[in-house]
C-alpha cells in the first residue's frame, strides 16, 4: 500500500514540477530581456511621468502643494559655491524657488507647474521649460492682477534673483518683450542657451488680452551649493 | 525516447505559447478596451470630471475677473456641470477617433452661442454706461474676450490634453502605429490558437496532455500578467502621475486603472481556463493510465 502511494507520488511530481520549471524559465527570459533591452530610456520617461522621487514617500492622489520654508532667501549664500552643480529637480506643485526683483520690490514663491490653484499662490514655472540653473529657457509666469502686476515697470539692466534649495542665481534683464499668446518663440524650451523668461498678460481696461508682456534675462552669477555628481567623479 | 522528445517539444511550444498569451492579452486589452472610446467616457461619470472642470474654471474665471473687468458670474451659466459634460465627452470622442485613425483631424466642437450673447450684452451695457464708441476696437475686444473664454473652457474640458499632444506632434506619430493594433491582436490570438493545436498534435497519442500543456501555459502567462497588475492596483502606483491638474489627473489615472483592472480580469479568466483544463485533464489521464496498466497486466 505504502509502495503504491510512493509510486503515485512519483508519477504526479513531474506534472507539478513542470509548470514551476516553466514559470522560472519564463521569468528568467523576461528578466534577461529587461536587462538586455534599452529600458533605461523608458525608465527615464517613466520617472518623469510618474515622479520617481515620490515613489518612496507617502504620496496622496491629486495635487499636492508643497510649501518650502527652507529656501534661503534675500541673502547670497555663505560658504563654498560652484558655477556648475547639482540640480534638485522639483515635483509638480512644489514651491522650489523664491523670485526677487528689488527694482519693483517683488518677492514671490515660484511653484513648479502651472494650474489655477498654483497661480493663486505665486508665480508658476512651466514644467515644459528648463529648470533654473539648467541650460535652456526657464519660463515663469504669474497673474498680472496679483504677483506680476508691476512686471511692466522692470527695466533693462535690472537684476532678477532666484533662490532655490540647490543654489542662488542672479540674472540681468536684457530684453523687454511683448508677444501674442499664440506666439511660442519666447516660451520654447531653447536648449542651446541659458535664458530666464518672466511674463504675464498685458493689462487692459476691459476684456481679455491676447497679448503678453515680459522680460528676458541672461544669467550673470550662478552659485550651486553642491557640485554635480559627475564633477566629483561619482555617479548619481 | 519518443516520450522524451515529445516532452521537450511540448516544453518549447509551451514556453512560446506563454509569451504569445501574454502578448495577445496585452494587445487585446489595448485594442478592445484601451482604444475603445467607451472606456474613457465611463471615467467621465465615475471620476466626476465635469464637476472637477467646473471647479477649475470657476477658479480661473474668478482670477481673471480683476484683470479683464468681466465678472466671473457672466460665465456661471456656461460652466455649469451639465453643460460641461457634453463638451468633455465630445472632446474625448473626437480625440480617440483621431488617435485610432477613424477621423481625419482632431476638432472638438461646442455650442457657445449663449456665452457669446452674454459677453456681447455685457460689453454693450458697459459701452453705454461709459460712453464708449462701438468701433473696430470695441468689436475686436469682444472677439478676443469671446475667443479667450471659449479657449479656456475647451482647454479645461480637454482632460486628456489631446490639444497639447497634437501640437507636440505626438498623436501624429501614434496614428502611424495604432491602426495596426487590431490586426496585431487578431494575429496574436490566431498564433495562440495555432500553438494550442500544435501542442495537441505533438501529444496526439495522449491528447489530454495537450490540455495539460495548454493549461500550464495559460496559468503561467496569467500569473505573469496578474502579479504586476495586482501590485500596480494595490499600491495605487499611477497616483504618482506628474500632472496634478485635478481633472487631468483624475482622467488619466482613472483610465490607467481601468486598463489595469481589465488586465486583472483577463488574467483571472486565464487562471479559470487553466484550472478547467487541469480538472478535465486529471480524470482523463488517470483513466488512461489505469487502462494502460490493466492492459499491460493482461499481456
Amino acid at each position: 500500500m505504502a509502495e503504491q502511494t510512493t509510486k503515485r507520488r512519483g508519477n504526479v511530481l513531474p506534472y507539478l514540477l513542470t509548470p514551476l520549471l516553466l514559470l522560472l524559465l519564463t521569468a528568467g527570459v523576461l528578466m534577461l530581456c529587461y536587462y538586455l533591452a534599452p529600458t533605461h530610456q523608458i525608465q527615464k520617461y517613466l520617472n518623469i511621468v510618474f515622479m520617481d522621487d515620490l515613489k518612496t514617500t507617502n504620496q496622496t492622489a491629486g495635487l499636492n502643494i508643497i510649501e518650502h520654508g527652507d529656501i534661503p532667501m534675500g541673502s547670497m549664500p555663505e560658504g563654498e559655491t560652484y558655477e556648475e552643480g547639482r540640480i534638485i529637480y522639483p515635483t509638480f506643485g512644489e514651491q522650489y524657488a523664491q523670485l526677487e526683483i528689488d527694482s519693483i520690490s517683488l518677492s514671490v514663491g515660484v511653484y513648479y507647474g502651472v494650474n489655477p490653484e498654483l497661480l493663486e499662490r505665486g508665480a508658476c514655472h512651466s514644467s515644459q521649460s528648463a529648470i533654473i540653473g539648467e541650460t535652456g529657457n526657464a519660463v515663469i509666469d504669474a497673474h498680472v492682477n496679483t504677483f506680476f502686476s508691476d512686471l511692466n515697470r522692470v527695466k533693462k539692466g535690472d537684476t532678477v534673483r532666484l533662490f532655490t534649495k540647490y543654489g542662488a542665481f542672479d540674472y540681468k534683464v536684457t530684453d523687454l518683450i511683448e508677444f501674442s499668446k499664440d506666439e511660442k518663440q519666447y516660451l520654447a524650451s531653447g536648449k542651446d542657451q541659458e535664458v530666464l523668461t518672466l511674463y504675464t498678460c498685458k493689462p487692459q481696461v476691459i476684456g481679455s488680452s491676447d497679448m503678453r508682456i515680459g522680460v528676458r534675462c541672461k544669467p550673470v552669477k550662478k552659485q550651486f551649493y553642491e557640485q554635480a555628481a559627475d564633477a566629483e567623479g561619482g555617479t548619481e | 525516447m519518443k516520450r522524451a522528445s515529445s516532452y521537450i517539444v511540448s516544453i518549447i511550444f509551451t514556453l512560446l505559447l506563454i509569451f504569445l498569451i501574454i502578448s495577445a492579452t496585452v494587445a487585446g486589452v489595448f485594442r478592445f478596451h484601451a482604444l475603445n472610446t467607451e472606456t474613457p467616457l465611463a471615467i467621465v461619470r465615475s471620476q466626476s470630471l465635469a464637476e472637477r472642470v467646473h471647479v477649475s474654471l470657476e477658479t480661473t474665471m474668478r482670477q481673471q475677473e480683476s484683470t479683464t473687468g468681466i465678472p466671473a458670474s457672466l460665465y456661471a451659466d456656461a460652466i455649469k456641470t451639465e453643460k460641461l459634460e457634453p463638451i468633455i465627452r465630445d472632446t474625448i470622442s473626437s480625440g480617440f477617433a483621431y488617435l485610432r485613425g477613424d477621423a481625419a483631424s482632431y476638432a472638438p466642437s461646442a455650442d457657445f452661442s449663449e456665452l457669446e450673447q452674454s459677453i456681447r450684452d455685457f460689453f454693450s451695457e458697459y459701452a453705454e454706461k461709459n460712453k464708449v464708441d462701438k468701433d473696430d476696437k470695441y468689436n475686436e475686444a469682444i472677439r478676443i474676450t469671446i475667443n479667450s473664454a471659449e479657449q479656456t473652457i475647451l482647454s479645461a474640458c480637454d482632460v486628456y490634453r489631446f490639444g497639447s499632444l497634437n501640437d507636440a506632434g505626438l498623436i501624429r506619430q501614434l496614428r502611424n502605429y495604432l491602426p495596426w493594433a487590431g490586426a496585431a491582436a487578431v494575429t496574436l490570438f490566431a498564433a495562440v490558437l495555432l500553438f494550442v493545436l500544435l501542442l495537441f498534435f505533438v501529444n496526439i497519442h495522449e491528447t489530454e496532455m495537450g490540455l495539460y500543456w495548454t493549461g500550464s501555459a495559460m496559468l503561467i502567462a496569467s500569473l505573469l500578467v496578474l502579479i504586476p497588475t495586482f501590485w500596480i492596483q494595490h499600491t495605487r502606483w499611477f497616483d504618482r502621475f506628474s500632472v496634478k491638474t485635478d481633472q487631468t489627473f483624475a482622467a488619466v489615472t482613472g483610465y490607467l486603472y481601468s486598463n489595469t483592472h481589465m488586465l486583472i480580469v483577463a488574467a483571472l479568466c486565464g487562471i479559470g481556463i487553466a484550472v478547467l483544463s487541469y480538472v478535465i485533464f486529471v480524470p482523463v489521464h488517470q483513466n488512461r493510465k489505469h487502462h494502460e496498466t490493466a492492459r499491460r497486466a493482461k499481456h
